[in-house]
């Protein structure tokens, strides 16, 4: 029986640990960095000059 | 914003190489899978010494993991940092180093596993001086890394980073703790670990092997490739975070589960579980991050093969990934632990997470390095369709397989006894999914080698072309935040008394639990808070952003979480007496018993049989008494074992005359009809040296096994009154033999498993 109770605890604590973090992000908007960062990997190509390298 | 541009020449020519090696590895190593799949099937195959299934096992897993999983790993790495960081790698000397040290190890295990020469431990096999090939060429690797890292042109680092440098840290440490051992001959070592300790810290390394190995470099390759393959951006920054340091945290405690119900003491087997389904979260939650990234790209699904492939390899990711944790339930593992169902487990992340991975990203790359396009799309989809079918079949098999065996090994009569006794029995009952499992992994097998045709015709139909660039350096107006405000700041701190309130969790009552959790809650909720916290007043960075401007600093805290999970589970086993409680103290090997047990790790025995009985009924009753401890005490390195395709031979001493083991030796099947184990008849007329006995008892003796002066300075003669003594006892059965074989050592072995005296008065 104990364990009921204990896994019906952690799961409302849990729940509500999520909720106040969820309210709180969307209060803030803090996603500031977030988009601009995943930007990085796509960028290069723009600027990219391949030339065949006679070294090789 | 000051900006000022610059031209970077990237050094494509190592990623060119280490491609090429990744696709001839990627052969090889999948070439020995369908062998040894094949010997499974068909024991004929098997040819001894040098080709038995015990050799070439470890042999296939370590081509398999470090030579085509690393040479991909090294060639993602190289294109994609170079890329992120806006720089050139730092030494084109060193990243050849790195390359032709690379290939010369994977050279050396090619040589040395198929001699016999191994350590025994699972995918960490190869011999000392091959361990200190690959520390110095990691350590090449990783002075190259931080090197560009630190000349980079872009000063926030991209998530794909964070990966490497987890892998890059975590790796040396594991390697290095792993590997300690005492040498006592240029192709053989004896681990300074023993019995518990040595399962644990070897299990420690091979779970950790295959997270940080084979899961978070590849890991950082998907938020790298994805993105470029749909041309998006990662679905969410944020989640990536949370995936990041959530992962690197839990992993590491996660390699207990690996040992369930053996000797390992309960405490450590519950924090593996705990870890283990706690992993489940992250694991889903990067899964989630790369499979959304295709979101409003997924039409390519249907027309892009390397879309198709990262979908697939991501897929089964989260395939894995639920998996593993379900496997470390114990009442599950009860089950499935040492059966098939394990190599089905295995082969769904390696083929379907690592294989696709490996195979998009080249088909993705190659083009780009020899500025041409793929030679053939068809092709392309045809390796994705016939490799799919084939891990399916792959799988499938295992799965039905492995839930057979632990079924039938455990399956009891209403009496109460074995309802299968004959050991046998399940395996006979696997014999048709081994060969569907060489069809699934032959299909798998074909398909990469179109792969490897189609990458030629689109290397011969391009050049390798040099990627130069024009990058922008921006030096934005933002606030200079030293590393001292940000290790001092209340994120941290709040973050290190939390994990301190975790120790609280060592009770039993159940209204302090209950307190404690709301506490570590509450302490979560407020390091979310933290990280979001403005630290930059200019332009309002948070904490997280901040420190991904300061590399250094990123990878001291990346050392931090890794090394907390290991410490907390192997300083105490290894440093305090009542963490592995020892009820007696175990009688050493004798000299020729010590021959026979390398004889045993020589032919890789323990990659079929293993040495831990588990306190369940039907074990009891198959096997004998559960292991302890105690018993394990002398064992340099522990010969636990992971897989019975034969039985376990624990206490296997005493239950059969020495002519058996002879007999059953020279042909398996005129003693156990059915069995698919290979013949060593070699084993009877070739001889072991006597004279390096001692060498190895003193070795021994070093890491603290209680031998005598005299047990060291007569090794050779002690050997050979006991091997004189089963010489006799064969002749009785007229089996005539010389007294110095390697049989006779390999008997004397097998009849100590199980027999280990008690030291009367020792403590």
């Amino acid at each position: 029986m104990n364990i009921l109770i204990l896994l019906i605890f952690v799961s409302i604590v849990l729940v509500v640990g999520a909720v106040v973090l969820f309210l709180h992000s969307v209060k803030n908007q803090d996603f500031d960095h977030i988009e601009e960062l995943s930007l990085l990997p796509l960028e290069e190509d723009q600027h990219a000059d391949k030339k065949p390298n006679r070294n090789l | 914003m000051q900006t000022k541009s610059l031209t970077v020449t990237y050094n494509d020519q190592i990623v060119r190489c280490f491609s090429y090696a990744t696709v001839i590895w990627g052969i090889v190593g999948m070439l020995v899978g369908v062998l040894i799949a094949l010997q499974m099937a068909f024991w004929q195959v098997n040819v001894e010494p040098y080709l038995t299934f015990g050799r070439l096992r470890p042999l296939h897993t370590n081509a398999v993991i470090f030579a085509f999983v690393g040479n991909m790993i090294f060639a993602g790495v190289y294109y994609s940092t170079q890329r992120l960081l806006k720089t050139r790698m730092a030494s084109d000397l060193l990243g050849k180093i790195h390359f032709w040290g690379w290939q010369f190890i994977i050279v050396a295990a090619a040589i040395t596993l198929p001699l016999g020469i191994t350590q025994s431990k699972e995918y960490a096999e190869l011999e000392w001086p091959i361990d200190y090939a690959i520390t110095f060429v990691w350590v090449v690797f990783a002075i190259n890394f931080f090197w560009t890292l630190k000349k980079r042109n872009e000063k926030h680092i991209y998530v794909a980073i964070w990966f490497y440098i987890a892998s890059i840290v975590t790796i040396a440490v594991l390697h290095i703790v792993n590997n300690l051992a005492l040498p006592v001959g240029l192709g053989k070592s004896y681990s300074i670990f023993a019995g518990v300790q040595d399962a644990l810290v070897q299990w420690w390394y091979g779970h950790n092997a295959v997270a940080f190995f084979l899961t978070t470099p590849i890991l950082g390759i998907m938020y790298y490739f994805i993105p470029k393959a749909v041309n998006r951006p990662v679905y969410s920054y944020r989640l990536s975070i949370i995936h990041f340091w959530a992962l690197i945290f839990l992993y590491i405690w996660a390699g207990p589960h690996h040992l369930l119900y053996s000797a390992l003491p309960d405490w450590a087997q519950n924090l593996g579980v705990v870890f283990s389904v706690a992993l489940w979260a992250p694991s889903w939650g990067g899964m989630i991050n790369g499979l959304l990234t295709i979101r409003g790209a997924w039409d390519k699904l249907r027309t892009d093969p390397v879309v198709k492939l990262f979908a697939a390899a991501v897929t089964f990711y989260g395939m894995s990934t639920f998996e593993g944790p379900l496997l470390s339930v114990k009442s599950v593992n009860a089950l499935a632990h040492s059966t098939d169902w394990i190599i089905g487990h295995v082969h769904g992340g390696a083929l379907g997470w690592n294989g696709f991975m490996a195979a998009g990203m080249l088909y993705w790359m190659v083009p780009r390095l020899f500025g041409t396009k793929l030679y053939s799309e068809k092709l392309a989809n045809f390796h994705f369709w016939i490799g799919l079918f084939g891990i399916l079949l792959y799988v499938a098999a295992m799965w039905a397989s492995g839930i057979t065996q632990g079924l039938m090994w455990r399956a009891l009569t209403s009496e109460g006894t074995l309802l299968y006794p004959n050991f046998l029995e399940a395996i006979n009952k696997s014999r048709i999914m081994y060969m569907m499992r060489l069809v699934g992994g032959t299909m798998y097998l074909s398909a990469f080698i179109v792969m490897a045709y189609n990458i030629f015709k689109t290397i011969r139909s391009g050049k390798p072309v040099e990627s130069t660039v024009e990058v922008t350096i921006a030096k934005e107006d933002e606030e200079d935040i030293s590393w001292k405000r940000l290790v001092f700041s209340p994120t941290l701190l709040v973050m290190f008394v939390g994990m301190a309130v975790l120790l609280g969790f060592v009770t039993t009552d159940l209204i302090h639990f209950m307190l404690l959790f709301v506490v570590s809650v509450l302490f979560v909720v407020a390091c979310f808070f933290l990280f979001g916290f403005k630290m930059d007043q200019i332009k309002g960075h948070s904490w997280h952003h901040v420190l991904e401007g300061k590399p250094l600093l990123f990878t001291i805290l990346t050392l931090i979480a890794i090394l907390i999970g290991g410490m907390v589970q192997i300083i105490p086993a290894v440093t305090v007496k009542d963490a592995v409680p020892m009820t007696a103290v175990a009688k050493p090997y004798t000299p020729l018993q010590l021959v026979g047990r390398d004889i045993y790790i020589r032919e890789g025995c323990n990659n079929c049989h293993t040495q831990m009985v588990r306190p369940f009924v039907a074990e009891k009753l198959r096997y004998g008494d559960a292991s302890e401890s105690w018993e394990y005490a002398n064992d340099h390195p522990h010969l636990w074992g992971s897989k019975r395709t034969g039985p376990d031979l624990f206490r296997l001493g005493g239950k059969y005359p020495n002519s058996w083991h002879y007999n059953h030796m020279i042909d398996p099947r005129a003693i156990s009809a059915g069995s698919i184990m290979p013949a060593y008849a070699a084993l009877a007329t070739r001889k072991f040296d006597p004279s390096i006995i001692s060498i190895k008892v003193k070795g021994l003796s070093r890491l603290g096994v209680q031998y005598s002066d005299y047990e060291i300075q007569d090794a050779a003669f002690l050997a050979e009154q006991e091997a004189k003594s089963i010489q006799d006892n064969l002749s009785q059965d007229q089996i005539t033999t010389e007294w110095d074989t390697e049989m006779v050592a390999l008997i004397a072995y097998l009849q100590r498993l199980g027999k280990h005296e008690v030291v009367e008065g020792a403590k």
